[in-house]
């Protein structure tokens, strides 16, 4: 006979599930692994020991009402343009919903670029001369501006040069800029359009010849330069001092020394204040007989490696080599008395007392960075929650430290050059951190078998060429490895704004192992990954876990230690490793970040070679080698960023960026961070994008566009996720109250698809049979201490505190009067001793339930008679606190805070709502006695919350009480949801992998036959009908191949749940409906109907110059599509029109392929070919004739033309173009009445070139072509 | 007696020594007053200068803190001042918007505006003073410009007016001038704001290497904005201006509406 009892345990384990790749990658690491039939379960005897009630939890994410924050109309509708914001910005966007709201004024319903005041061009001010890129045109237009629709500032009147003004130059300024400074300064400019860069620039300054400048007139002299003497009308004496003797003027020299403007160096002067030369103590050596004595050959400051060796005697100061000019100090002066300056030592010593350049810059951390050796030998990275990165730098004897964007969005690195005397110079810079790549690359992987294989290469490959990347290996058991791509530089989380985010991106880092048991004779053998039970599985999983970011068991930059996961099954961290990672709060000397220039700016995908070469070839200077465009090599004319739609020309490591950069040792590395930042702006983009995207199945009919403005704008993209899972029916199947989008609704943010749980099943078995533990390492983000007492050490170490560094230091810190001088880290609640008061949270309670308060907790009643909850019955519940708080519960009671098993909603936040889903299943489901309407089961949750100081540990538990009662499942199984989302197939499509979602686990069937019943249908799908095989918030899931033969295919499939009850068919229940599973195969394929520019030669007439890639498609589904150029998605795309603008387009032939495809998957391709020609000529006269009364002149392109009749004689042609009177005709045809006299005619084309002397000169019938 | 009398003369002689010394020190520090009682010729260009310099140094510095605003729209509030965005953009990864293309236009601008009404006030005092030295004065309308150039701001008060007393002198304009860089200042702002625009951010050390009189202080805060604060260390003039562009977010960025 068989006795049983059992006693019912609530086991409740929440496990945040890794999105749908991972747990691919986790499939096919326990592909190999025996299954257990759970169905083959025997009803144990007398020895269940407990038994668990399925508990499906769904977190909800209802503290700050996330829905109401996006409405479902936003993700079809997008972002709103607002041109003047109530903040008082201009041109921004915003969700549909919000812009209202924002908006000072009317919202256009439409993406700023098609609104035509915020279209962004490029503003010149007639003024001065400057130009302003993306300007908006009113912005532009209403200061007085000329507007031009180029945001590169491709326009003539922006093109720059090099400005002489005298014997000095100016580089890179406008035509106008130019001329501004002749009317103001008064010297007379020439804008030499031949120097575009400032090496050559510099070059045309001419070098001052200064010397003594004789006045007969009064008999004085003056120290001048050879212009400035001529310049007053004296005599000029090159190389000769004043106090010369042959002069006799009886000035008395070196009367005394002082530092001059503009130079490092420290000069004698004589009585009248005539500068002489180079100060030394050595008088006579430096008057040199009262010539001039150059800087190489007067005093060396240095001595040996002293740079200063000789400060006290010497000043010849070199700002190159850390010293210049200025005034004396206690410390350093010189040895003679009398003179205020001295050659200042312009180094500076950094916080390790190391002596740095003036100039040099480095990085400074919180903390450990990077990566280092974890569990056996494997990475990790180690930079700690609260740390940033700063770059420090040597400013004339002044360290500077700034620093890098905070939660590590930037990281710092490094890089040291020999200088020619052989010292080490540190050069460093703030770049992104591409940590979004990381972890993208993984969802990458989504095929099976060898394509699998081939995407797991390539996603590997990716990894290890991002210099952020690191593929971080997991090793544990023999069917437990994996790698996964994580960042180098884990990136920091605001969990006080970004809970969410934050778990999402830790729940990257929980998996389960699986470990097999078979019976032997001799008792239970582990069969499989006995690994996992040992020391080393959380280990190295929370290796993994805090590699992802602010997650796991980790310390604060301050080194204080949290321990955020949970392990079931194995072994908690030792606290060799504990003490171990402690260490990451210290920073390591000599540590810092290195990076592949060249690697990093692959990653980021944009930068192709912009194919230049040396205009010499010969040309060996380090920097400043003129470079000219070598289209042989070029892929792109620039780089293709995608949604920021600008195209950068940069190289690093190449001359052109050093040219550019001009003479910083290790520019590229310096300038980085200017470089590539809007590159990996685009780059992150897409890769956030589309890992949410994924996340929230955006098959759902979503506007990838939209998606992408929405997450932009900061919206909440799990907002996304939960409208379309209510959209799906998903979680309407589960009971929720909510409609989508409704008031009230708290389901509606489902950040993390959090589903499914462990049963631990205890049963004897029979010999042969096998039984398996599942051991599960969940990841939480990280949290600070308990409490504020550390508040007030922020900023202590040095480095200024901000939002991140102080929140990292307790739960109750928080950073007040921020952006004022008053800004400091508090202890909001320090004389908070009050545990946080749990009350019922009714807005959580779904319909049909409610609430019964008691003075232990409270009640959960049914609306059934008795008040208990039937199997397959779903209630969603929660508790409300006066006070964040974080909640835990045990099915025992009296169990201390700490020893408590589970975290209420699986979260390990502090918030003022908690909530939980409760499906219950079918006890028989669980190997239990079949059905007996008289038992009942209560139980209580009882649970503890304690507050950020951590009061409440111990005060009175809560009881959340429930009945339930076993119930007899009499409907049928219910089909939540289908993959892939959308209906449709590509245009020549012949089969489609398909899956559908099941709310029970059940045995499917499909036909083609409507009509048929279940037993008929004659074809099987393949299901996971095992109750822990639920991965996904549908559902489990039934999955087949269907062959298309027609545009339009329906499917019909019926499920039959209860699989476990195979011998009594009578008790299931199947699908009375089927459920009708549509194919649509997309009837016309993808086209791309127009390119422009193709096959055609486009001229310009300035370099670089802009071209704009249009395309249309049509076609496939309904005509839009995805086009990419490079494999980088084009800067405006997902819609029937697309576009591409590339502004560094120099003279060349251009090849572009284009690849466009669709939602359903058809494809098109095409490529745009174009010619680019530089016009820098003026225009030149085709032809002059008469015709009737008038004169008429031809160009050889479009031009205007204006002459004049009368000028100075032998300087008619010389006239200013705008003084000439402008003849009729625009384009290639001009005219003007013809009268008497000299027609002295320019001609002007287009872009502004204008010939130095007439185009024409025509006299009475006769002309002269100039 | 004699002795006396002697002694007597040369006290006399001091003390004529000593006031004559007194005047003729009162004399030179009281020259312009002296000159007015006396009726001397007033320099307009130096008395508009006298009148509106007090006037422009404040009004600079309002302006240099706030980004070339008095009132801004569209600014951050950092330690204390209203710091004018002159690049934008509300959302991440994207670069900002330029939302004042012409700063030095935008500061003469406004830089006129506050000290407008100063500066005809201090016309209408100069005819005063000419009519009250019987001067005869014919004036038309008064209105003042600023313009920031290489080394100076100018304010330049266009003023046409008669004086006539025994003869006639016509003046069209007047232009007080003042040392100042703010010039350069302005120059390498807008040339940070096209970095940000362009590329996200800036690289400022090589601004450092072209004017050495330059100090550039870079903020950046938590929400992604940069305090771009300019100084000249030597004329220890500034110019503060904030950007946001390209920024990143927390994480995932997943938060409730800002």
């Amino acid at each position: 006979m068989i006795k049983h009892k059992f006693k019912l345990f609530l086991q409740i384990f929440l496990l945040i599930t890794s999105i749908i790749a991972f747990a691919d990658i986790m499939k096919e690491v326990q592909a190999g692994m025996p299954s257990a039939n759970m169905q083959n379960k025997k009803i144990g005897l007398m020895t269940i020991l407990f038994l668990a009630l399925k508990i499906i939890t769904v977190t909800l994410f209802n503290e700050k009402t996330l829905v109401s924050a996006l409405n479902s109309d936003d993700l079809q509708k997008g972002t709103y343009t607002c041109i003047k914001s109530k903040d008082g910005s201009l041109c921004q966007e915003y969700p549909a919903s919000e812009c209202n709201s924002k908006c000072d004024g009317q919202c256009l319903p439409t993406g700023r670029e098609n609104v035509q005041s915020c279209q962004v061009g490029t503003c010149f001010d007639p003024d001065s001369g400057i130009c302003q890129e993306r300007s908006t045109r009113e912005s532009c237009e209403v200061n007085g501006g000329q507007w031009f629709d180029d945001p590169a500032g491709n326009v003539a009147q922006c093109q720059k040069s090099c400005c002489v003004v005298g014997d000095e130059t100016v580089p890179l300024v406008t035509l106008r800029e130019c001329q501004k400074i002749e009317e103001t300064t008064g010297v007379t400019t020439t804008f030499r359009t031949d120097a575009k860069n400032e090496i050559v620039c510099w070059a045309l300054g001419k070098t001052k010849v200064e010397g003594a400048c004789v006045f007969e007139s009064d008999n004085k002299c003056r120290f001048l330069t050879k212009g400035e003497c001529y310049g007053n009308g004296g005599e000029f004496f090159e190389g000769i001092l004043c106090t010369h003797p042959d002069f006799n003027m009886g000035y008395e020299k070196q009367a005394t020394a002082k530092c001059v403007e503009g130079k490092d160096e420290l000069y004698w002067f004589d009585s009248e204040g005539n500068r002489e030369n180079i100060y030394d103590g050595n008088k006579v050596k430096s008057w040199n007989d009262g010539k001039v004595l150059i800087k190489e050959e007067s005093c060396d400051i240095s001595e040996g490696n002293n740079a200063l060796g000789n400060q006290k005697t010497c000043g010849n100061c070199n700002s190159l080599l850390g010293s210049v000019c200025g005034q004396k100090t206690e410390k350093e002066k010189l040895s003679a008395n009398g003179i205020d300056e001295v050659c200042r030592d312009t180094r500076c010593t950094d916080s390790s007392g190391n002596l740095r350049e003036n100039g040099e810059s480095w990085c400074e951390y919180q903390g450990d960075i990077g990566e280092d050796k974890g569990a056996k030998g494997f990475s990790r990275s180690a930079d700690t929650p609260g740390s940033r990165h700063f770059r420090a730098s040597c400013i004339d004897g002044e360290v500077q430290v700034n620093a890098c964007a905070d939660y590590r969005n930037e990281v710092c690195i490094e890089s040291q050059l020999e200088r020619g005397d052989g010292e080490k110079i540190s050069n460093s810079a703030c770049v992104t951190n591409l940590w979004q790549l990381c972890i993208n690359y993984n969802s990458e992987v989504k095929g099976k078998g060898a394509e699998r294989k081939a995407q797991l290469e390539t996603r590997n490959d990716k990894c290890i060429k991002n210099p952020h990347c690191m593929l971080k290996q997991v090793d544990v058991a023999d069917n437990f490895k994996f790698d996964l791509c994580v960042p180098r530089y884990a990136p920091g989380f605001d969990l006080k704004k970004n809970a969410e985010g934050g778990e999402l991106s830790c729940a990257f880092a929980n998996q389960k192992c699986t470990v097999f048991f078979v019976k032997e004779l001799s008792g239970w053998e582990v069969k499989a990954n006995e690994g996992c039970l040992k020391n080393g599985f959380a280990e190295q999983m929370n290796d993994m876990c805090m590699s992802l970011g602010d997650c796991g068991a980790s310390v604060n930059y301050m080194g204080d230690l949290t321990k955020n996961y949970k392990v079931k099954n194995t072994k908690k961290l030792d606290k060799e490793y504990l003490n171990d990672i402690s260490q990451y709060s210290d920073t390591v000397e000599g540590k810092y970040a290195t990076m592949n220039v060249t690697q990093y700016i692959d990653s980021v995908g944009g930068l192709e070679k912009s194919g230049f070469k040396k205009k010499d070839p010969n040309c060996n200077l380090p920097v400043g080698c003129e470079l000219v465009p070598d289209t042989d090599v070029l892929q792109t004319a620039g780089t293709i960023s995608g949604l920021a739609g600008s195209a950068l020309l940069l190289l690093a490591g190449t001359d052109f960026a050093a040219g550019f950069f001009v003479a910083i040792p290790g520019s590229g590395v310096a300038s980085l961070s200017g470089i590539a930042a809007p590159l990996a702006g685009a780059a992150i983009g897409f890769a956030v994008t589309s890992l949410l995207i994924q996340l929230t199945g955006i098959g759902g009919g979503l506007d990838p566009a939209v998606t992408w403005t929405l997450i932009a704008a900061g919206t909440v993209g799990g907002a996304i996720i939960g409208t379309t899972v209510i959209a799906a029916g998903g979680l309407k199947a589960a009971g929720a109250t909510c409609a989508a989008g409704g008031v009230g609704c708290i389901v509606g943010v489902v950040i993390l698809i959090v589903v499914v749980l462990i049963i631990v099943i205890f049963k004897a078995l029979g010999i042969g049979d096998t039984k398996k533990k599942v051991v599960r390492f969940q990841c939480q983000p990280w949290q600070p201490i308990l409490g504020g007492a550390k508040c007030g050490e922020c900023g202590k170490d040095g480095y200024d505190c901000s939002r991140y560094s102080c929140h990292s230091l307790g739960q109750t810190c928080e950073l007040i009067n921020e952006g004022t001088s008053d800004e400091k880290c508090i202890d909001l609640s320090p004389n908070d001793v009050s545990a946080p008061i749990i009350s019922p949270w009714k807005e959580a309670l779904n319909s049909g339930f409610k609430y019964e308060e008691n003075n232990n907790g409270m009640k959960i009643i049914s609306s059934e008679e008795d008040g208990c909850i039937k199997s397959y019955e779903n209630v969603i519940f929660g508790i409300s606190l006066n006070e964040p708080g974080y909640c835990k519960y045990d099915v025992k009671n009296n169990v201390e805070f700490e020893e408590m098993e589970f975290d209420f909603g699986d979260r390990n936040l502090f918030l003022t709502n908690h909530s939980q889903l409760f499906a219950v299943p079918d006890l028989s489901s669980l190997g239990l006695p079949g059905y007996d309407p008289n038992r009942r089961s209560d139980f209580s949750l009882y649970t503890r919350c304690i507050d950020g100081n951590g009061n409440g540990k111990d005060s009175a538990e809560y009881a959340i009480n429930f009945c339930i009662k076993p119930g007899v499942d009499k409907t049928p199984p219910i089909i939540a949801g289908r993959e892939p989302i959308l209906e449709n197939a590509p245009f020549n499509a012949s089969k489609i992998d398909a899956k559908v979602f099941i709310n029970e686990p059940a045995e499917c069937k499909w036909s083609l036959d409507s009509n048929k019943d279940y037993e008929n249908m004659e074809n099987s799908m393949e299901c996971l009908s095992d109750v822990e095989d639920r991965e996904s918030i549908f559902g489990w899931e039934c999955s087949t191949t269907f062959e298309i033969d027609k545009n339009e295919n329906s499917f019909f499939i019926k499920c039959l749940d209860q699989p476990w009850k195979e011998e009594n068919n009578s008790e299931r229940n199947v699908m009375i409906n089927p459920y009708e599973y549509k194919i649509i195969r997309t009837t016309n394929p993808l086209i791309i109907n127009s390119v422009k520019p193709n096959n055609e030669t486009l001229i310009f007439g300035v370099e670089p110059a802009s071209v704009t890639l249009e395309l249309t498609t049509s076609g496939g589904v309904d005509g839009r599509a995805t086009c990419k150029l490079f494999g980088k998605a084009m800067g405006e795309t997902y819609k029937t029109t697309h576009k591409q603008i590339f502004n560094k387009i120099f003279s060349g032939n251009y090849e572009f392929p284009i690849e466009c495809e669709d939602t359903a998957g058809n494809t098109a391709l095409a490529t745009s070919k174009f010619e680019v020609n530089l016009d820098s000529s003026p225009p030149s006269v085709s032809r002059v004739y008469k015709q009737g009364e008038s004169l008429v002149i031809v160009t050889n392109e479009d031009a205007e033309c204006s002459y004049l009749k009368f000028g100075r004689e032998g300087e008619e042609c010389l006239f200013d173009f705008k003084n000439g009177t402008i003849m009729s005709g625009r384009e290639k045809i001009h005219s003007t009445p013809f009268d008497k006299g000299k027609f002295y005619v320019k001609c002007k084309d287009k872009w502004g070139y204008v010939p130095g002397t007439c185009s024409v000169v025509v006299n009475g019938g006769d002309y002269e072509l100039q | 007696m004699n002795y006396m009398k002697k002694r007597g003369q040369m006290t006399i002689f001091i003390i004529v020594a000593i006031a004559l010394v007194v005047i003729i020190l009162l004399f030179f520090l009281f020259r312009p007053q002296i000159g007015n009682i006396l009726g001397n010729e007033i320099s307009p260009n130096s008395y508009l200068e006298g009148c509106i310099e007090p006037e422009i140094k404040p009004a600079v510095n309002i302006l240099s803190q706030q980004g070339s605003y008095q009132n801004p729209e569209g600014y951050i509030s950092y330690k204390g001042s209203k710091v004018k965005y002159l690049c934008y953009t509300d959302d991440f990864y994207e670069t900002c918007t330029v939302q004042q293309p012409m700063t030095k236009g935008n500061f003469e601008k406004e830089l006129n505006l506050m000290v407008k009404a100063k500066a005809n006030k201090c016309v209408r005092n100069l005819i005063e003073e000419y009519e009250k030295r019987g001067y005869e004065v014919t004036s038309g309308g008064i209105d003042s410009s600023a313009s920031i150039v290489p080394g100076k701001i100018i304010v330049s008060f266009n003023a046409p007016m008669t004086v006539t007393k025994q003869t006639s002198e016509k003046y069209q304009s007047f232009d007080v001038e003042i040392e100042s860089q703010m010039y350069d200042l302005l120059f390498i702002a807008t040339s940070l704001v096209q970095n940000e625009v362009k590329v996200g951010d800036s690289a400022t050390e090589l601004y450092l290497q072209y004017y050495p009189d330059l100090k550039i202080e870079k903020t950046k805060l938590t929400d992604g904005t940069k305090i771009y604060k300019l100084t000249n260390v030597v004329t220890e003039e500034q110019f503060t201006f904030a950007s946001r562009s390209l920024s990143w977010p927390a994480g995932y960025g997943l938060e409730e509406n800002k």
